[in-house]
């Protein structure tokens, strides 16, 4: 009958003590870091990664031959890397390898591509005279950038060898409200309009050039 | 009569407990506080306390860390480097806390004073693929392609 009140008091006591030594801080004896920060520990940086890495930075250094090598070798171990592939694209173009660059290209779904590479692979097609496949490209990419001019031009330009002298003709309004004081665009112009025999409005056009 | 007394007696401990533990816990209670408010995303009201701590010298590379976060997670990498630094300083051995420095200046563009870092990282653990990385794109970042391209090479076990 009196052992109850010791031993509820005993509890207390420990209790007490236990709480005057503080609660444990998740950080305490920690030493490095949060969910997710690196860990020196931390070493799975899987072999592909550092390949694509290296390829990149070789690209940068102007080294494409071994580059492409990099990026070759990447691409047999992980096929299924579109990013991969658009950027060993854009390499062979700047080793004037158009054909294999747009060869890699066609392997990449479209809808993967972006703003930068529909335009290489519209210019690409363009270059190989594919006139129908780069003026969808074109278009697309267009429709994302509209503001970019020179694009705009090659399109324009392409368009009028085809002899679709009306949306020509509608792509270089576009430039020359942007641009309105660019002789060399309207005289390009001009051009379009004598081809499409609209003569009265091409000596206008390049009576204005000469003022 | 004695059950009165004895519940009477249990009420005045733990009050008296309560106190005692907020009397002399009081920089306990306070770390607590900026942890939880670190944890919760309120890191502008966690900087002061863990500062005020940091001071009084309270578990200090815990506090300091803790300080470093709060000043990472309100986007002041300057101030959030300053207690890494002396983090750092105080536990030198602590390749983590040298890593999480590195990864700070590395975010504030100084990929110099990370890749610094990251050589003595790896001078203490020549293997260690992931800090051989980050010093690769630090590298990169610095424009020293060949010095990047070497390492790059080494991570992947290949000759130059």
């Amino acid at each position: 009958m009196n052992r109850s009140p010791v031993c509820l008091a005993a509890v207390c006591f420990i209790t007490a003590l236990a709480l005057l030594a503080g609660p444990r801080s998740p950080f305490a004896g920690q030493t490095s870091g949060r969910p997710g920060a690196p860990t020196v520990a931390g070493q799975e940086i899987p072999d592909w990664m550092a390949r694509w890495e290296l390829a990149r930075v070789l690209s940068y250094a102007g080294r494409y031959e071994e580059s492409v090598t990099e990026y070759s070798k990447l691409l047999r171990e992980k096929p299924d890397l579109p990013k991969a592939r658009i950027e060993l694209a854009k390499v062979l173009f700047r080793q004037k390898k158009g054909a294999e660059a747009l060869g890699v290209l066609e392997v990449v779904d479209v809808r993967q591509l972006d703003a930068d590479s529909v335009l290489l692979m519209a210019d690409l097609y363009r270059d190989r005279r594919s006139y129908e496949r780069a003026a969808v490209l074109y278009r697309e990419y267009l429709a994302k950038r509209p503001g970019d001019n020179p694009a705009r031009l090659r399109f324009a330009e392409m368009l009028s060898w085809e002899k679709r002298y009306d949306e020509s003709l509608a792509e270089y309004r576009k430039i020359l409200a942007a641009l309105p004081g660019d002789a060399q665009v309207r005289r390009k112009y001009a051009m379009v309009l004598m081809w499409s025999k609209r003569y009265g409005e091409a000596a206008t056009e390049l009576r204005r050039t000469l003022k | 009569m004695k059950v009165l007394t004895f519940i009477i007696s249990i009420i005045i401990l733990a009050l008296a407990t309560t106190a005692a533990y907020r009397y002399l816990k009081q920089d306990w209670l306070l770390y607590r506080t900026a942890e939880e408010l670190s944890r919760k995303g309120s890191w502008q009201q966690a900087i002061p306390i863990a500062d005020t701590l940091v001071r009084k010298g309270f578990r200090t590379k815990d506090t300091l860390r803790l300080l470093g976060r709060s000043y990472e997670g309100t986007g002041d990498l300057t101030m959030a480097i300053e207690a890494f630094k002396k983090l750092a300083a105080a536990d030198p051995d602590d390749a983590g806390v040298g890593l999480e420095l590195a990864g700070l200046y590395d975010r504030q563009g100084d990929h110099a004073g990370a890749a610094d870092i990251y050589h003595a990282l790896l001078a203490k653990e020549p293997g260690n693929r992931a800090v051989a990385l980050r010093l690769a794109r630090a590298l990169t970042a610095l424009g020293r392609y060949d010095e990047a391209i070497l390492r790059y090479r080494a991570i992947l076990g290949e000759k130059p």
